[in-house]
């Protein structure tokens, strides 16, 4: 058992979780295991079919689900080996099978053992383990301790209920079939009796059969799987496997640091020599030693003290006086609270302490609390003021508020020259371009936001203004021709500014040759 | 490696693990939330009885019951519990959308109402084999809602470790190596004692030492590693 070719992680998880992992289990090798069921089931349904005589159809079945714990060994054997990444053929499997019948299978098929649900758990002590007799019963009860064996019997329950709800699909699925066309009876098959002779009779068999044949390996390999988690959990298996591996890394880096060149080496020395930095913090032999009075006393006063000093000194020096212990422990940090808080409380409390008996806090600071709550209710209220004028008959409020710049542009109509197309000629030929088309279009935008009123909003893109104008155009507060000239404008102003594609002269000429009638307005 | 878990990896490279709920554990919270549903129908009944309505107004609420009962019962619960109808919160699983998020209303009603398909032929046989074939325990309504059915992370119980005097490591370890010994340390008591020491002395290149002293080494650095190891054992030097 090399425990680090395990394919399953070991390390203990809740019981249902572990039961869980079976099928995960039985999935990567399902072609086998259930080839392998199959091979031994059928055969066996064939032969108890064929000789049991009519009036035992209805149960014989029985013999099937007696014989069940002996075919859930060949599972159990294929997914012991397939656990360690070792593949089994089902020919390899169904030749093993005989030899993993020695262990228990007289007490398996006798007395007790086959009703007992949670059978799953204990298979692999006899079948793995190959322990018999009290060993095996010392055994089950380890693996059965901590709630695993009330798991598996639980699980044995509700796979019994599984096969029952699978024969009642299986069942139902038939009679919807067979029913006449009129009267569709899911129940039509299940019924006790048949006429002696109709294939009906064998449909019990034939349903836990089939029932059986899905659900049996899916017990198997989930109760398997519920006895590795127990075993790991038992022998620590997952903590073997970190172990195991952090000890192969470890060697491998040492290996590889004593393969490399000696600068490699002496490096990797150093760094094991260096010594941890706190060691010479707490080496006691570098403290100083206490007790030494000498340097706090002033200079004697007669002969007689210093005689009298010098004996109390040696005294004091004496085993009895000065035993010294330096003693090295580790302590848990503690964390330092906040140091402003309690600054800042002493100091309120002192405040408060101080003052309170002169001023009358509380009739102060409740008008002021008051006009504060007023305050920000009023504040609240002026802040949502369009959503209450939503909710009353009001006018929309004049008082729209202007965006005083678009894209970074100034677009206030005070920020502008007099006359507009002149200066933009003027930038243009003087080779601002930039500015020249930049002036064209802020002056654009403030004439559509201030003499049009559109709105035109704070935080307006190019493409927000653009829609706004269309907007405007389609409900025939902009002419058609500035809606136009406008969307030209913003394309050459984007053109260049974004994609630093300028205009021919010719059309920026055009542009403002245009510009007075359209957009001019007034001025 | 099979863990029986999902990962999930957030934007931000955080892995969730989710551990898909099998189906015995659905099945077991089902029948709980049958028999609530069972009793608090019968309960509905009695108190439609006792008003004394005409028969036709009883017949109509008893339907009325029936069809919520039926129906609204898993969505409600599962989109405002949580993800939990009770059977569900009893057994300790929840119902998640496939990428960890909690479910809507879109994913509790498709998968409440693909029921009908999963019960087929009878007693959610189709279900069953749905559940049993696909990867994450998924039955019909899940994968077409979108939607899992996971294990509730459990709190963690805190075990009292044996405490050591803390102790640095010999040489850097990696995150799961140092769970690892914690791991050890946690778990020693239960391990029978021959195990222990076999266990203790795999360690000895990390220890230096075997047996019992391995052990108590080990037990050093997990105090050094969590840092609530206690001075009981001072090492004191005159």
């Amino acid at each position: 058992m090399k425990l680090e070719q395990l394919q399953v992680d070991a390390r203990p998880r809740p019981h249902a979780q572990a039961i869980d992992l079976g099928m995960a289990l039985l999935r990567e090798h399902a072609r086998t295991v259930y080839l392998c069921w199959w091979a031994l089931w059928l055969p066996l349904g064939l032969i108890v079919a064929l000789l049991s005589p009519h009036g035992f159809l209805s149960w014989n079945w029985v013999i099937l689900w007696w014989l069940r714990p002996l075919i859930e060994r060949s599972t159990i054997f294929i997914l012991s080996r397939g656990v360690f990444g070792e593949t089994i053929s089902v020919r390899q499997a169904l030749r093993a099978w005989p030899r993993l019948l020695r262990k228990g299978w007289i007490r398996t098929l006798t007395w007790w053992r086959p009703i007992v649900t949670g059978r799953g758990l204990y298979q692999p002590v006899w079948v793995l383990e190959g322990a018999d007799g009290a060993q095996a019963t010392q055994r089950r009860r380890v693996l059965g301790a901590r709630g695993a064996y009330g798991s598996a019997a639980w699980f044995g329950i509700i796979c019994a209920h599984f096969e029952f709800v699978l024969q009642l699909a299986l069942l139902s699925l038939l009679g919807l079939f067979f029913s006449s066309v009129d009267e569709m009876n899911p129940f039509l098959l299940l019924q006790d009796e048949f006429a002696p002779g109709r294939w009906e009779n064998h449909l019990p068999l034939v349903g836990y059969l089939i029932s059986a044949g899905l659900i049996g390996p899916y017990y198997a390999a989930s109760c398997f799987t519920l006895y590795l988690n127990r075993r790991a959990e038992l022998e620590g298996w997952d903590i073997e496997i970190a172990l195991r591996r952090l000890l192969r890394r470890r060697q491998s880096l040492l290996d590889r640091g004593a393969a490399k060149s000696m600068l490699g080496l002496l490096v990797a020395g150093f760094c094991l020599v260096l010594p941890a930095p706190d060691s010479q913090a707490a080496d006691c032999s570098k403290l100083p030693v206490p007790g030494d009075t000498a340097a706090s006393r002033a200079s004697a006063v007669s002969a007689q003290q210093r005689q009298l000093r010098a004996s109390i000194d040696s005294l004091s020096r004496g085993q009895e006086f000065s035993h010294w212990e330096c003693v090295t422990k580790w302590e848990a940090k503690t964390k330092v609270p906040e140091k402003i808080d309690t600054d800042e409380e002493s100091w309120l409390s002192k405040l408060f302490r101080t003052r309170a008996p002169d001023l009358p806090v509380a009739e102060i600071l409740k008008p002021l609390v008051i006009t504060l709550a007023i305050a920000l209710i009023v504040w609240l209220l002026w802040r949502n003021r369009r959503l209450l004028g939503g909710l009353l008959p009001a006018a929309r409020d004049p008082e729209r508020q202007i965006a005083s710049e678009i894209a970074g542009l100034d677009i206030r109509p005070e920020s502008l020259p007099g006359d507009i197309p002149t200066s933009v000629l003027q930038l243009w030929q003087r080779g601002q371009r930039r500015e020249a088309l930049a002036l064209l279009y802020r002056a654009s935008v403030s004439r559509l936001a201030h003499a049009d009123s559109l709105e035109i909003a704070p935080g307006f893109t190019e493409g927000d203004c653009l829609q706004s104008a269309r907007q405007a155009e389609r409900q025939g507060l902009l002419s058609q021709p500035a809606g136009v000239l406008f969307a030209e404008i913003t394309r050459a102003w984007q053109a260049a500014a974004y994609a630093d594609r300028w205009p021919q002269d010719e059309q920026l000429r055009n542009l403002c040759l245009r510009w007075p009638p359209a957009l001019g307005g007034q001025s | 490696m099979l863990d029986g878990h999902l990962h999930l990896q957030t934007p931000e490279g955080i892995t969730l693990p989710l551990t898909p709920a099998g189906p015995p554990k659905r099945a077991l919270a089902w029948l709980l939330d049958f028999i609530f549903r069972l009793l608090l129908g019968l309960f509905m009944v009695f108190l439609i009885n006792l008003p004394g309505f005409s028969g036709r107004l009883e017949t109509g609420l008893m339907l009325l019951v029936a069809f919520l009962l039926l129906w609204a019962y898993p969505v409600l619960f599962e989109i405002y519990g949580s993800g939990m109808t009770p059977g569900k919160r009893i057994v300790g699983i929840q119902v998640v959308r496939d990428n960890g998020l909690p479910i809507g209303w879109r994913e509790g009603v498709l998968r409440n109402l693909l029921r009908a398909a999963d019960f087929l032929p009878m007693w959610y046989g189709l279900g069953l084999v749905a559940m049993l074939l696909n990867s994450d325990f998924r039955r019909l309504g899940d994968v077409l809602a979108g939607t899992l059915v996971v294990y509730r992370p459990q709190k963690k119980k805190t075990k009292a470790m044996p405490t050591g005097t803390p102790r640095e490591l010999p040489f850097p370890l990696k995150p799961e190596e140092q769970h690892a010994i914690l791991d050890f340390v946690e778990r020693s008591g239960q391990l029978p004692p021959a195990r222990r020491f076999e266990l203790a002395n795999l360690a000895e290149p990390l220890t230096a030492c075997t047996g019992q002293a391995s052990l108590q080494r080990l037990q050093d650095y997990a105090a050094g590693l969590t840092g609530n190891g206690h001075a009981t054992r001072p090492d004191s030097q005159p």
